[in-house]
């Protein structure tokens, strides 16, 4: 039997996501649909009972504290970490069937940038699964990776080795290795970290780009101020699903108090960002 | 004395030469897999095994002294010990580090122990087991060579086949994974190639220096490239090389161990590698900050080639050192071939276009 510490006071084992009312069929047609997840470090559960159900052609975000599981989210779902307990289907069938259709774009900080490539060759990486067992990687491959650094403007930077790129560059870099996936559903562990104003331009705009080609995006996300702007729904997470779906609904004070709990100078900025969006149209 | 126009020194040369390409090629994914020390603890564990195969065929009447039994006794161990590590790492808290240490110690005593023991058999014919410690190059002979030879093309073999494979391996195992290549067996196949190369290399170089020739050489390379596919042939070349030099060097001059005297070929080169490259480490580090500092202010000297064509490094002193025609600077240019993005197909001869100074531009003079 697993201890456990209490779970968050405004975080009821029977709560179901806002928009996914108890005991609701997932969609078939759903792109990502999670049923019933628990997600356990060295029998220390991080994620509790997670439901969700993300339509496909919107833009996710993924939003909670640290330690909050944003990034075990995702992870979990990559089978990268093994589930305690639960069900992942992309688009009606099992995470396996349907690999080629996610793409993931993890944490800068997960690799080691002083590698021996370059940034043309760590986007080619994204074609490995199509090219397949044994083949080399060809000039075709290599065009098209370069066609990638074009759309998230870094062309110009293909053969820099990957370390001699700003952290907003290497991010791009492995934006476009996603990009060339060409797949339907985009898993991306905060993409917006650290990088640069202009990076940061360039991502939205890249999302909204995949959002517009029907694509599906599921983005963790740090900064509350920017939540609403760049996501149409927003998953509120706190070791537990405290609320999802469509950010106007969603994203509301009581409900980003329940997700930080006491944390006042969170509860300000998100105050704050609240207060900017209520004027907007 | 031996002189290398000696068929036998000629054997032992070439044989060791083979294995120094292997060990070359395998330590450079190795290293970037961050598993260089894994290697390490599989050759020390390979110790008892030894020991064992020799007691085992001596009791089933042989001479005991049969290199494939031997060779065998010692994989068997080594993969024992491998394996222990990983329990080791998966079914306690400790770290990989704590649980190389262990292993690595353990087996090695272990093996210390069981040639005592074989010592005292009083057979008299366990005198060369020792040799596969420190290694003796000099006992090679064609057959070993021709096996080293087999051994080495099959590594080399497998490591051109996957070498995309493991390039994605060693740069990003989780993303890996998520497009479905089987990671953990892909990490098999490199380990097996790491068995292969300790194994072929136990008599040449021994097992408490086989981790150098996997290790140095690629370290070693990897200052010279920043391309993977480059980094692997210098490594293999540094290998080979530093195991002829090192083996020569212990077969014409009396009392110098193959094993050490291969060790410090290759790290003579590291050392080499180490200081030609500082100088142009720094002046390949100018030239990056100097030039984000010149797009930075706008005011380029003259753009870096987008081109795509690769840039070709300063040839010479007197390139490095020489002044740009274009702006005030005594600092470096680059001289990049092919043509901008920009212009089309009007240019054939090198263009000199990327001046590393961020001075901003003057006119012509």
């Amino acid at each position: 039997m697993l201890t456990l510490s209490p779970p968050p006071p405004a975080a009821t084992p029977t709560r179901r996501p806002v928009l996914a009312p108890l005991g609701a069929e997932h969609s078939p047609e759903a792109a990502l649909s999670i049923h019933d997840m628990t997600v356990a470090y060295h029998r220390k559960p991080v994620l509790w009972d997670v439901d969700l159900d993300v339509p496909p052609g919107s833009l996710v975000g993924i939003v909670g504290p640290n330690g909050a599981g944003k990034s075990t989210l995702i992870k979990a779902v990559l089978d990268l970490i093994p589930r305690v307990s639960g069900r992942v289907l992309v688009f009606g069938k099992p995470y396996r069937q349907q690999r080629h259709r996610v793409a993931y774009v993890p944490q800068r900080e997960s690799v080691d940038w002083d590698f021996p490539v370059s940034a043309l060759e760590v986007v080619a990486m994204g074609l490995y699964g199509r090219i397949g067992w044994f083949r080399p990687v060809t000039r075709r491959h290599r065009e098209i990776a370069l066609h990638a650094l074009e759309r998230v403007g870094i062309a110009d930077l293909a053969h820099r080795q990957i370390s001699q790129l700003s952290g907003g560059q290497q991010q791009r870099t492995f934006l476009a290795r996603a990009l060339v996936q060409e797949a339907d559903l985009y898993l991306m562990d905060e993409p917006f970290a650290a990088v640069d104003a202009a990076t940061e331009k360039a991502i939205v705009r890249l999302l909204q780009d995949l959002r517009a080609a029907g694509r599906t995006a599921l983005v963790v996300h740090h900064d509350l101020q920017t939540v609403a702007e760049y996501f149409d729904r927003v998953v509120l997470l706190n070791l537990r699903v405290v609320a999802s779906g469509l950010t106007e609904t969603v994203f509301t004070r009581e409900n980003l108090q329940k997700t930080y709990g006491g944390r006042l100078t969170l509860m300000t900025e998100a105050a704050e960002a609240l207060a900017r969006e209520t004027p907007a149209p | 004395m031996l002189r290398l126009q000696d068929y036998n020194t000629r054997v032992v040369v070439l044989g060791t030469t083979l294995l120094g390409l292997a060990a070359g090629v395998v330590g450079s994914f190795t290293l970037l897999r961050k598993r260089a020390l894994m290697g390490d603890a599989l050759s020390h564990a390979m110790l008892p095994g030894i020991g064992l195969a020799f007691m085992i065929s001596v009791a089933a009447g042989g001479t005991g002294k049969s290199l494939p039994v031997l060779l065998t006794g010692a994989t068997l161990s080594g993969l024992l010990g491998l394996g222990t590590v990983l329990a080791v790492r998966h079914f306690t808290r400790l770290k990989e580090d704590t649980a190389l240490g262990i292993v690595l110690s353990v087996y090695f005593g272990a093996g210390v122990a069981v040639l005592g023991v074989v010592q005292r058999m009083g057979e008299g014919h366990s005198a060369g087991l020792e040799s596969f410690i420190y290694g003796k190059a000099a006992s090679l002979v064609a057959a070993d060579t021709a096996v080293i030879a087999v051994a080495s093309a099959l590594v080399i073999g497998v490591s051109a086949l996957l070498f995309k494979e493991f390039r994605l391996l060693c740069f990003d195992a989780g993303y890996a994974a998520t497009q479905g290549w089987p990671v953990v067996r892909l990490d098999l196949v490199m380990m097996s190639l790491v068995v292969v190369v300790t194994v072929i290399g136990l008599q040449a170089v021994g097992l408490v220096l086989i981790i150098a020739l996997l290790i140095i050489p690629a370290a070693a390379a990897r200052f010279w490239t920043e391309r993977l596919r480059t980094l692997t042939w210098i490594a293999a070349g540094m290998g080979a090389a530093s195991c002829a030099i090192g083996a020569a060097a212990s077969a014409l001059l009396p009392n110098l161990p193959s094993g050490a005297m291969i060790v410090l070929v290759s790290t003579g080169l590291f050392l080499l590698s180490l200081l030609g490259v500082a100088n142009a480490a720094r002046f390949s580090a100018g030239n990056a900050g100097a030039r984000s500092i010149a797009r930075s202010a706008g005011n380029m000297c003259c753009a870096p080639c987008t081109s795509g064509v690769k840039r070709r490094r300063p040839a010479g002193p007197e390139r490095r050192r020489s002044r740009c025609p274009r702006c005030p600077s005594r600092r470096s240019w680059l001289a990049v071939r092919g043509r901008p993005a920009s212009s089309a197909g009007n240019l054939t001869a090198p263009r000199r276009t990327g001046c590393s100074s961020g001075v901003p531009i003057k006119p012509w003079r």
